[in-house]
């Protein structure tokens, strides 16, 4: 618009060349038919020159021999030169007009050249960001992404390196993810401070940066790596920093333009887009990844449960049918001994379904009830149900107090199951004769409770697990003890429920000890469930 | 064999099922032995011969299949070996059978049907022995292929 504007009323250049003398080639004019035409205009103008001085001359040299009607100050001659004169002078008007025109449809020629390759290139920055759009919602992969956005960029801006670089978690620093140019090996490895270089600087002020020439000499940029013009723009979504998009040219064949750095920002824009796209994807494959671990964990744990249930039922079914078979020829002390074992096992299957009824209770939240607990008092409840059923095999508990009457507020059942859970851990990983020992004591803000054992210890592995559902330290079939692996899931969950915390302190083959600390004031959370997700 | 009692090693980490056994078997008229993991068992086995072993799987230091595949490596094997465990899944009791049981109960098991497989196994030839394991893995092989 802006060039019809200027040439005003005159027309496309198509019309203006008619009126210039050029017959348009299917409707086009092109650059070489107004230069021929333009020759053309000279060489006539030039011709015509060279023969009126001819003509001057020749006249001048015969003007003695010439009859006198064609000599100056005759009356016929003043008509011709009046006539010669006229032709000359609109001669000229003539090639000073066809001049102009020819001069405005180059002029108009050249702006449209110019106006279409602008247009072009246009469309391929709208072809190669569609790519690149396309790219996002195909690939999954965010390097695939990055290494088609940063590949694109380069081929449609030009420029010899460019190179992508995320904020790490961090925030402090710059990292190279992706890298297109001669200097891989170097480059790949890169990092850069949030604040220095051209691309710290981008990061910290997230506003694009355009490097030409000058600036480089000023000492911007790396003259090292032989820099000579530069566009680096921040990598943004939602308000967030997550990087920088950079090209350089380092061959002295490109300096960039402010056009190039606005379509370095597109490409940054879809950039962000992909990262962003790549982080909920990522989260999503961790969910999926978590699940599915759970999902392994619970048919482990039903495998064990159906496993852990089987030995108390064997030895029940066995006991009953042996005292059926063998009832009435059974020695008294063989009777006794069977019906003490469908006895025990029975007390052994109950607390296994128990252990599975707790863990479920945590998880829908049984309410919390508050109470003034004596930690000796209910410690010495434990520890006498257990001694009767568990230590009858040279294990012995030893209760300590500090002060005499340590006390809490807390719920009384869970602390107990608490204590229950710790002691019978530590009697099953000890070997036979060895003592654990229970110690209560109170500080002004917070209650102790410690278990100690000389027990088998866990390892530098197992200890990261001990506190998860399901986990057993030992799964193989050559384990030495059963259980379900929940005793100290259940156990971390009424802690944490308390507000309290667990730790543990273990040496393989010298023992293991736990240390529980809870808020002299249960935290009030209302329910005694806490993160279990 | 002798007419002397046969001998039988009940091989269970599990305390009571090891006593259960043991009285019971007894009261067959049967000698007993025990061991508490593997490792003891395959030292019984190899000390004292028994005609049968009771073989639990899931056992501390050395399981059950460890055990078999020991006494399945050395030739004429004398024992015979009767897998008593809780795994009850068609793999679980083919692998038993490829490394070489004479029979597989799960647990838990009926006393009955034991005291018959004990006097069963005991009663084999070597050749009645391979026909039964044969058998037994074919099965087990055709009830795993749908």
């Amino acid at each position: 618009m802006a060039v019809r504007k200027r040439l005003g009323p005159t027309g496309t250049a198509a019309e203006v060349a008619r009126a210039a003398g050029i017959k348009p080639d299917e409707g086009r004019v092109t650059l070489s038919q107004v230069d021929r035409r333009r020759t053309q205009l000279w060489s006539v103008s030039l011709f015509v020159i060279v023969a009126l001085t001819v003509a001057v001359a020749l006249y001048w040299l015969a003007y003695d021999l010439l009859p006198a009607s064609l000599q100056l100050a005759s009356a016929s001659s003043y008509v011709i030169g009046v006539l010669i004169l006229g032709l000359v002078l609109s001669f000229v008007l003539y090639v000073i007009d066809k001049e102009s025109r020819l001069r405005t449809v180059a002029h108009m020629l050249i702006e449209e050249r110019v106006l279409s390759s602008a247009l072009s290139n246009r469309l391929s920055e709208i072809s190669a960001l569609s790519e690149v759009g396309k790219a996002i919602n195909t690939t999954l992969d965010l390097t695939d992404v990055l290494n088609l956005i940063l590949s694109s960029a380069l081929e449609l801006l030009g420029g010899t390196e460019g190179s992508i670089m995320l904020l790490e978690e961090d925030g402090e620093h710059l990292q190279v993810v992706s890298y297109h140019g001669p200097k891989v090996e170097t480059v790949m490895k890169g990092r850069a401070k949030v604040g220095t270089g051209i691309s710290g600087t981008v990061a910290q002020s997230r506003q694009p940066m355009l490097i030409q020439g000058d600036r480089v000499q000023k000492g911007r940029g790396h003259p090292e790596r032989g820099i000579s013009s530069a566009m680096s723009v921040p990598l943004v979504r939602n308000d967030e920093l997550l990087g920088v998009l950079n090209l350089n040219d380092t061959e002295r064949q490109r300096i960039f333009t402010e056009q190039d750095l606005n379509a370095l920002g597109l490409f940054a824009e879809h950039a962000a887009i992909a990262i962003g796209n790549a982080s909920i994807f990522e989260k999503e494959r961790e969910t999926v990844a978590r699940l599915e671990e759970l999902d392994q964990l619970k048919s482990d744990f039903v495998a064990s449960v159906s496993h852990e249930l089987k030995t108390p039922l064997t030895a029940i079914i066995g006991a009953a049918k042996t005292v059926s078979r063998k009832g009435r020829e059974m020695d008294p002390e063989h009777h006794a001994q069977f019906m003490e074992m469908i006895e025990r096992q029975g007390g052994r299957l109950l607390r296994l379904v128990e252990d599975v009824l707790t863990t479920s209770q945590i998880e829908s939240g049984r309410p919390m009830k508050r109470v003034l607990v004596d930690l000796k008092a209910a410690a010495n409840e434990v520890i006498q149900e257990l001694v009767q059923t568990k230590s009858g095999e040279g294990r012995t508990v030893e209760l300590r107090a500090e002060p005499d009457k340590p006390q809490i507020w807390g719920d009384l059942i869970a602390l107990q199951q608490v204590m229950t859970n710790l002691i019978e851990n530590s009697l099953k990983y000890s070997d036979e004769p060895s003592r654990v020992i229970v110690t209560v004591s109170e500080t002004p803000e917070e209650g102790l409770l410690e278990v100690a054992d000389e027990g088998v210890g866990i390892s530098e592995e197992g200890l990261q697990v001990i506190f998860e559902r399901f986990h057993q330290v030992d799964s193989s079939s050559t384990r030495k003890v059963g259980g379900f692996g929940l005793g100290l899931f259940i156990v971390k969950q009424l802690v944490d429920a308390h507000g309290g915390d667990i730790g543990v302190k273990s040496a393989e083959g010298k023992g293991t000890i736990f240390t529980v600390r809870l808020p002299k004031r249960a935290a009030d959370r209302g329910k005694l469930n806490s993160d279990v997700d | 064999m002798s007419t002397d009692a046969r001998k039988i090693l009940i091989a269970d980490d599990e305390p009571a099922l090891r006593s259960l056994l043991k009285t019971n078997l007894s009261f067959e008229g049967f000698e007993t032995l025990t061991a508490a993991n593997g490792e003891e068992a395959l030292r019984v086995i190899r000390e004292e011969a028994p005609d049968v072993v009771l073989l639990d799987v899931m056992m501390p230091v050395m399981d059950g299949l460890q055990v078999l595949e020991e006494l399945s490596k050395g030739e004429n094997r004398q024992t015979r070996v009767i897998l008593v465990t809780a795994k009850a899944s068609s793999e679980a009791q083919l692998q038993g059978w490829e490394l070489g049981c004479d029979e597989y109960l799960t647990k838990p098991f009926d006393l009955d049907v034991m005291i018959d497989r004990i006097a069963e196994v005991t009663g084999r030839d070597d050749s009645q022995t391979e026909t039964r394991r044969r058998e037994a893995i074919e099965n087990l092989r055709e009830e795993a292929s749908p």
